[in-house]
């Protein structure tokens, strides 16, 4: 489009690039790392590759797990937990087909919890023969029942946190049914799976 | 079959001509979220997320000729989400645990402003006195500094449309308006 300018002159033109590239420097534009970045894009793009591509359940709740795992420092919260739920909406479509539209079965022992009355998160620990499979069971609900939700591990466990349970929600009976919770379960609950 | 099974059996994973869009156009991307006031960090995330959803839709973008201007708007897009979110927290009493977001001291301009911009008496050359005229330009017309610093970037005029959400005649009209107003101010600095 600049080669059609006939407002500004060429030296007008060329002076102001540079005082635009003054202002840049300033503001410390610089000091984005394009090639860490792309690093990072990469390594999330071959994640999201892998799921679309594998269809092996194990292989899948693996990479869901590592997606994930640990929590990315370089995420700020805000953001991580849109990425995660733009990343949840993959997971359902994904879950959707191995699942289909029914009801995942519970059959896991669950040690629940108390609702605590402080308003920090619930906890509660899921016994099951495959850790990983359960969770993703729980995810999938989680997701169908339009919940936000955190996979992570810890102590090497996989675990999820699931945020903005409502008492009377009905759309949230469906998580708090299979999942074991009370039908008035409200906040916060992390699962925590094991063996 | 899912859309994602659909979408792996017909066309060829994208990840690679995406991660080539990034490492040519980020550092744009980034340019203009700074001077939108983001923080570095959250606008280095919005970009993955760009590039990300790039990826989940890459064959369903019709002009790909003009990316450069999609992935300029996506990414003011996501930052004004962003904002809002932040914004609506803000007045439901929550606040982000690491006070993310813009800065409090952003005006319309969306960046650093202080009396000593306005002040070109003590200017060190030509280059300096258009530094600080553009920046009294853009607090008073941010919207016509922005598609000028777009036009700089040698942005096609399909692409500064793209990104502005006008049409191209119409984005053709507004820079040549927007640089007719620049003019006077720019000719002060002799």
């Amino acid at each position: 489009m600049n080669k059609d300018d006939q407002v500004l002159t060429d030296h007008q033109r060329q002076t102001l690039k540079k005082s635009l590239d003054r202002i840049d420097d300033e503001m410390g534009i610089n000091s984005y790392d394009v090639k860490k970045q792309n690093q990072i894009l990469s390594g999330r793009l071959a994640q999201m590759s892998y799921l679309y591509k594998n269809k092996g359940k194990q292989q899948q709740v693996g990479v869901f797990g590592a997606m994930f795992g640990g929590g990315n420092t370089l995420v700020a919260p805000g953001i991580a937990l849109a990425l995660t739920f733009t990343l949840g909406i993959v997971a359902s479509q994904f879950y959707s087909a191995q699942y289909g539209n029914q009801s995942s079965s519970q059959s896991a022992d669950v040690l629940r919890s108390e609702i605590l009355a402080d308003g920090k998160p619930a906890i509660q620990m899921v016994i099951t023969v495959n850790p990983a499979e359960e969770r993703s069971k729980y995810l999938e609900v989680a997701l169908r029942s339009g919940l936000k939700i955190q996979a992570n591990q810890v102590d090497g466990k996989p675990s999820m946190q699931v945020f903005g349970l409502e008492a009377s929600n009905p759309k949230h009976l469906e998580f708090k049914a299979i999942t074991g919770l009370p039908p008035n379960q409200a906040g916060s609950v992390i699962f925590t799976f094991a063996k | 079959m899912s859309f994602l099974s659909k979408f792996v059996a017909q066309k060829p994973d994208p990840s690679d001509a995406v991660k080539q869009l990034h490492l040519e156009y980020s550092l744009f991307m980034y340019k203009f979220l700074m001077k939108k006031r983001a923080k570095p960090e959250i606008a280095e995330e919005i970009i993955q997320e760009v590039f990300m959803n790039l990826y989940e839709n890459f064959y369903t973008i019709k002009d790909l000729g003009a990316i450069k201007g999609w992935l300029i708007t996506a990414a003011f897009n996501k930052y004004k989400n962003y904002l809002d979110k932040k914004s609506t927290k803000s007045e439901e009493g929550i606040t982000y645990i690491d006070g993310e977001g813009d800065y409090e001291d952003q005006d319309k301009s969306g960046e650093p402003w202080s009396d000593e911009d306005a002040d070109i008496s003590n200017v060190t050359d030509t280059v300096d006195c258009f530094k600080k005229k553009f920046k009294i330009f853009k607090k008073a017309n941010p919207e016509a500094a922005l598609v000028i610093e777009l036009d700089m970037e040698d942005m096609s005029g399909r692409e500064i449309a793209h990104a502005i959400s006008r049409t191209e005649a119409a984005t053709r009209t507004f820079l040549k308006e927007s640089k007719k107003k620049l003019k006077p101010l720019l000719e002060e600095c002799r």
